[in-house]
C-alpha cells in the first residue's frame, strides 16, 4: 500500500518543519509546505494529499477557511483545522467546509497519530 | 407747604406731566359738576367756608398729600426693587452658562435667553416662536420627538445628546435637559395666537430645557472610544502572538528532542532552547518598550541579545562581539525570525569557530542595502565550515535555513578568513 500523502498549510515555518518530521517518523509522505491559500489550493491540485492539516491564519489575505472553501470545489480530501485561534472554532465558514476535525495548537504526536489512522483507513477503502 | 413744594421742584419731566394731566382732569370734573358752577354746596365753595371748617379741610389735605407722597416713595422703592430684581434676573436667566429655553407643547420656543441665541447663532428676538426643530439636525429629530412624548407623557425629566445647527449651518453637539412644566406666561407670551379666551389658571404645558454645547466632550469621548477599539485590537493581536510563540517555542522543543541520544546531548539541547527562548523574549521585552507596541529597535535588540549570549558564551574565551544595527527597526513578524537566526548564527560562532579559544571576533551587522531590501551579517575570524556543510546537518543551521525562507530571503555563505552569513531579505511590509 503507498503511503498516505499529508500536505500540511502554515505559515509559522517552525511548526510546520515539526509537523513534517512526525508525520515522516509515522510513515508518511508530506508535500511542500503551503504557507498561503494561495500555495495551499496549488499544492491540493497538484499533489493531490490524502489529508490535509491546514491553519486558519496565513501569509497573505486568505485565510485557512478561503483555500479549503476553494478546494472543496474540486476535492473531498478529508480537512483539518489545526489553529492557535479558538475564536475562529464558532465560525459558520468553517462547517460550510465540512472538515474532518477542528484541533486546538499546538499539536501533539498522539493527535496527529489518530489523524494519521483515519486517513490511512480511508484511503485503502478507495 | 415746604414738602408740596419739594415735590413739584424735584418733579421729572415726567412727574410734570403727570401733574399736568392731573390738573386738566380736575378742571374737566368741575366743569362738568353743575353743582360747581351754581356754588351750593358749601363744601367745595372755600369763600363759603367757615374759618373752623376752612382749617380742617386744610389739614385733611395736607394729611392726603403726606399720604400720597409716602404712597410716591414707596412706589419709587419698589421701582428701584423691580429694576434690581430685574437686573438680577437678566444675570441669572441671559447670561447663564447655559442656554435656556421655554418650548411649547408644540415645539415652538417662547422664550429663550441670550446664551441660547448665542449657541443657535441667532438674535433672541429671531427665536422667539420659531419651531425648536429648525435647529436640531433632520437626522437626529426623531431623538428629538421621542424624549419630548416621554417628558410630556411620564413627566419625568428627559437628558439627551442630539445634534444642533446654528442659523449658518454650523452642526453641534448638545446636550438637552429638559423639564415639562405649567407656564402662566405661556399665554400673555404667545397673544393672540395660543391664548385661551378664558385665560387658563394654570397655564398651558410647556417645556423648560437647558442647552450645552458639549462638540468638545464628544470629540474626547470619540477619540477614547477610538483608542479602545485600538487597545482591543491590539490585545486581540498581543494574545494571538503569544500563542503563536508558543506553539513556535512547543515545536522547537519537540525539533530538539527528536536529535537526542546521549545525556550530554539533553543537557545541550536545554541550553540552546532556553538560548532561543531567551531570544524570542527579548523581542517581547523591546516591544514593550516600544510604546506603540508593533515594532522593535533592533539596535536596542542586538545590543541585549549580544550581551545575553557574552555572558553565557564569552567569559575567558577571548572572544568579542560586536554589533550594528543602523537604526533600523523591524515589525514583530519579522524581528522574531531575525532573532532567532540571529541566536543561531552568533551561538554557532561561539561554539564552532574557535575551537582553541580566543582571540577572536565575531560582529554583527543589520543595514538597509536598498529601498527593497535589508541585510543581516554574522562574521567571524575563526576557522570557517567544514566543507559541504554550509546550511545543512545541525538543527541550527536548518532553523537558519528555515527562518531564512520564512523571511523570503537569500543567504550567500562565505567561508574565506573565518565565516560569514549574509541574508538578504525584503523590506517589503516594513517602514
Amino acid at each position: 500500500m503507498s503511503k498516505v500523502k499529508v500536505l500540511i498549510v502554515e505559515d509559522e515555518i517552525i511548526v510546520a518543519w515539526d509537523l513534517k518530521q512526525i508525520f515522516e517518523r509515522l510513515g508518511s509522505e508530506v508535500l511542500p509546505i503551503a504557507a498561503s491559500a494561495e500555495q495551499a489550493v496549488e499544492q491540493t491540485r497538484t499533489g493531490a494529499p490524502d489529508l490535509i492539516l491546514m491553519d486558519i491564519t496565513l501569509k497573505g489575505d486568505k485565510t485557512g477557511i478561503g483555500a479549503a472553501t476553494e478546494i472543496r470545489q474540486f476535492s473531498q480530501v478529508p480537512i483539518i483545522y489545526l489553529t492557535g485561534n479558538a475564536r475562529l472554532m464558532g465560525d459558520p465558514a468553517i462547517h460550510a467546509t465540512l472538515a474532518q476535525g477542528f484541533y486546538a495548537k499546538p499539536h501533539s504526536e498522539p493527535q496527529l497519530r489518530e489523524m494519521l489512522k483515519i486517513a490511512r483507513k480511508k484511503k485503502s477503502l478507495e | 407747604m415746604s414738602r408740596l413744594r419739594k415735590s413739584t421742584e424735584s418733579a421729572t419731566p415726567q412727574g410734570t406731566a403727570l401733574r399736568r394731566r392731573a390738573e386738566e382732569i380736575a378742571r374737566k370734573q368741575a366743569a362738568q359738576s353743575p353743582r360747581a358752577e351754581t356754588g351750593t354746596t358749601s363744601s367745595e365753595n372755600p369763600e363759603a367756608l367757615s374759618p373752623e371748617k376752612t382749617r380742617k379741610t386744610l389739614h385733611e389735605l395736607r394729611v392726603h398729600q403726606i399720604e400720597l407722597e409716602m404712597q410716591n416713595e414707596e412706589l419709587r422703592r419698589a421701582q428701584v426693587e423691580l429694576d434690581a430684581a430685574r437686573s438680577r434676573y437678566f444675570g441669572l436667566y441671559d447670561l447663564a452658562p447655559v442656554g435656556y429655553c421655554t418650548i411649547s407643547e408644540q415645539g415652538l420656543i417662547l422664550e429663550a435667553n441670550l446664551t441660547a441665541a448665542s449657541l443657535l447663532g441667532v438674535p433672541r428676538g429671531e427665536l422667539v416662536k420659531q419651531p425648536i426643530n429648525r435647529f436640531i439636525l433632520k437626522e437626529d429629530h426623531d431623538i428629538y420627538y421621542l424624549h419630548r412624548k416621554q417628558l410630556f407623557e411620564a413627566g419625568e425629566l428627559q437628558a439627551y445628546d442630539l445634534r444642533m445647527v446654528t442659523k449658518d449651518g454650523t452642526a453641534f453637539w448638545a446636550r438637552l435637559d429638559t423639564a415639562a412644566a405649567q407656564d402662566p406666561l405661556t399665554s400673555s407670551a404667545l397673544d393672540a395666537d395660543g391664548a385661551s379666551p378664558f385665560g387658563e389658571p394654570q397655564g398651558s404645558p410647556v417645556c423648560r430645557v437647558a442647552l450645552s454645547d458639549i462638540t468638545e466632550l464628544k470629540e474626547v469621548e470619540k477619540q477614547l472610544r477610538r483608542s479602545l477599539e485600538e487597545k482591543e485590537v491590539l490585545l486581540r493581536e498581543v494574545h494571538h502572538r503569544v500563542k503563536n510563540n508558543l506553539n513556535v517555542i512547543s515545536s522547537l522543543l519537540n525539533l530538539q528532542a527528536s536529535n537526542i541520544q546521549t545525556p550530554e546531548q539533553a543537557l545541550a539541547a536545554f541550553r540552546n532552547s532556553s538560548d532561543r527562548i531567551m531570544s524570542m523574549a527579548l523581542v517581547h521585552e523591546e516591544l514593550y518598550k516600544s510604546r506603540n507596541y508593533a515594532r522593535v529597535d533592533m539596535g536596542e535588540y542586538l545590543d541585549k541579545l549580544t550581551r545575553q549570549l557574552l555572558l553565557a558564551y564569552g567569559p575567558g574565551g577571548g572572544i568579542s562581539l560586536s554589533a550594528q544595527a543602523g537604526g533600523i527597526s523591524l515589525s514583530v513578524d519579522t524581528s522574531i525570525p531575525c532573532g532567532l537566526i540571529l541566536n543561531e548564527l552568533i551561538t554557532n560562532a561561539f561554539k564552532h569557530a574557535f575551537p582553541k579559544g580566543g582571540p577572536g571576533d565575531i560582529h554583527v551587522l543589520l543595514r538597509t542595502v536598498d529601498d527593497d531590501s535589508f541585510e543581516l551579517c554574522v562574521s567571524d575570524n575563526g576557522i570557517g565550515l567544514p566543507e559541504g556543510c554550509e546550511g545543512r546537518g545541525t538543527l541550527g543551521l536548518t532553523l537558519v535555513r528555515l527562518l531564512t525562507e520564512q523571511l523570503e530571503g537569500t543567504t550567500d555563505i562565505s567561508t574565506e578568513n573565518g565565516t560569514r552569513y549574509r541574508i538578504r531579505f525584503s523590506r517589503k511590509g516594513e517602514a
